[in-house]
């Protein structure tokens, strides 16, 4: 019936490039997430401590975002979709082989170092490469469903391993999880995603022929370009989003880690910690989509600096409210705000600084979010050391994104993106 | 460090979390594990199939 429904309309291929790079998205962070589900399993066959195996994935959590420029910068100069394809091909290769490891060492190699590499080649650093090519007037739609590929990974892969755990055992789960990837994720990028819509002799958004020439090379330069993306470091709205995205880590990072050690701490159980998880990443798959939506309608600065005071919110509420109704309203707000930035940030930076050097430009900003999100996991744990409560650490997120919401509100949208300026010949249909 | 954060870009879940959330799972629907993962066996393999028949009802046609 759906399906029925579809073929009334004449869909832009771009649409089911952009639904391959959902699944992409699904399979890749659904598949990382889900490393949680083991821990205890592997504590038990292994007796080894939580810390030796956490130190896989804190390594994991590094590497990954290292990675990502550089994987960024290969994007770019060697298109997207194959840096996309071979990290596909390795991490579903390095996922079935983690069924078959029997040490920490072992989970530290394919997990810590292999995995966690290449998934930031299948990151919004290489996949925003190859939507900003497809769409300039739905960017932000376009990519917001992408990133919502990866929270509805989470809300099936996650729970999936953790059933298939009880029914198959941890081995097979991991060896389902890698071939699934390699036999159906990796054919689907062969088939259907290109790099870009010339490709197919089509047009970003499925425009006309006329506006061929005009679209395709202000789309590729950017008002901003930069033939050397070091030059692209030295200007005001790199440092704005980069900034900002390290905000997004700081904080994002340390309620991670933090906010069930807080809830258990404020003598909230795990099944209304459970609960509230549920309604966050709920939240967090609509609300993303949302903000895309709106994001092709207004300046994405502005909604990019309310997401950020938005959070703010949530983080405030954590202290002021007793932690009964703290819980839920960090669930409801926080789950509005926590994955509506990567769609933002991502769109923005193409926005200003063209597609040649986008995948190290944004590269360079998760870098720095996952930089900002390691160093936070440590001052959150310092503090509740030191002072013996959260609230202290949950103000420095208070303030951090305060700041986020004033530098992103701050950045000259109208004078540096594409969808503002207006020059001989160049469409122009932001409003 | 952070082997339990909660769900963002590519953070790796909670285990104490994943196990309440897996017990409230299984007490609502009273479904076994072992139908349960068939269940997520089959919201998995639904998206790339659904893909592909967008791709055969509006694109293949048109070829």
């Amino acid at each position: 019936m759906i399906i029925k429904k579809l073929s009334n309309k004449n869909f832009f291929y771009g649409w089911l490039i952009v639904l391959s790079l959902f699944f992409t998205s699904f399979l890749t962070i659904g598949s990382r997430q889900g490393f949680g589900v083991f821990v205890k399993t592997w504590e038990d066959e292994w007796q080894v401590t939580t810390a030796a195996i956490s130190f896989a994935a804190s390594m994991g959590w590094l590497v990954n975002g290292f990675s990502q420029p550089l994987l960024g910068r290969l994007a770019d100069l060697y298109g997207a979709r194959l840096v996309i394809i071979i990290s596909l091909i390795i991490m579903s290769i390095s996922t079935a082989l983690i069924s078959l490891i029997n040490s920490v060492i072992g989970l530290l190699i394919l997990y810590g170092f292999i995995t966690a590499f290449f998934s930031g080649g299948v990151s919004p650093a290489t996949v925003g490469v190859i939507v900003s090519k497809w769409f300039v007037k739905k960017r932000g739609t376009a990519m917001a469903i992408v990133m919502s590929g990866g929270s509805v990974g989470s809300l099936v892969i996650v729970p999936f391993l953790s059933f298939s755990l009880i029914e198959f055992g941890w081995r097979s789960s991991w060896m389902i999880l890698g071939v699934f990837s390699l036999l159906v994720g990796v054919p689907l990028m062969l088939l259907f995603v290109k790099n870009k819509p010339e490709e197919l002799s089509m047009m970003p958004d499925g425009e006309v022929e006329a506006n061929k020439k005009i679209l395709s090379e202000k789309q590729i330069t950017g008002p901003y370009f930069f033939s050397s993306w070091i030059s692209s470091m030295k200007t005001k709205p790199m440092w704005n989003l980069s900034l900002s995205y390290f905000v997004c880590g700081i904080t994002t990072g340390s309620i991670s880690v933090h906010f069930i050690r807080w809830a258990l701490s404020q003598d909230i159980g795990t099944g209304t910690a459970a609960l509230a998880f549920g309604i966050l990443s709920i939240i967090n798959a609509i609300g993303v989509i949302f903000i895309g939506l709106l994001s092709d309608k207004f300046q994405r600065k502005n909604l990019l600096g309310i997401v950020y005071l938005v959070r703010g919110l949530a983080f405030a509420s954590i202290i002021i409210l007793p932690a009964n109704y703290a819980i839920w309203s960090f669930a409801i707000i926080g789950g509005a705000s926590w994955l509506a930035t990567v769609p933002l940030t991502a769109s923005l930076t193409s926005d200003i600084y063209g597609l040649r050097n986008m995948g190290t430009l944004f590269g360079i900003s998760s870098m720095s979010h996952q930089i900002g999100g390691a160093g936070a996991v440590i001052f959150f744990g310092w503090s509740f050391t030191k002072w013996g409560t959260y609230d202290y650490a949950f103000l420095f997120g208070v303030m951090t994104l305060v700041f986020a919401g004033f530098i992103s509100l701050s950045l000259p949208e109208k004078s540096t993106s594409i969808r503002y300026i207006k020059e001989t010949g160049v469409t122009n249909n932001a409003l | 460090m952070p082997y339990n954060y909660l769900l963002h870009h590519s953070e790796s879940v909670d285990p104490e979390l994943i196990e309440a959330i897996i017990h409230k799972i299984m007490s609502a629907t009273g479904f076994s594990s072992f139908t349960m993962t068939w269940i997520f066996i089959i919201l998995m393999v639904s998206i790339p199939l659904f893909i592909i028949m967008f791709y055969l009802t509006n694109f293949k046609r048109n070829n």
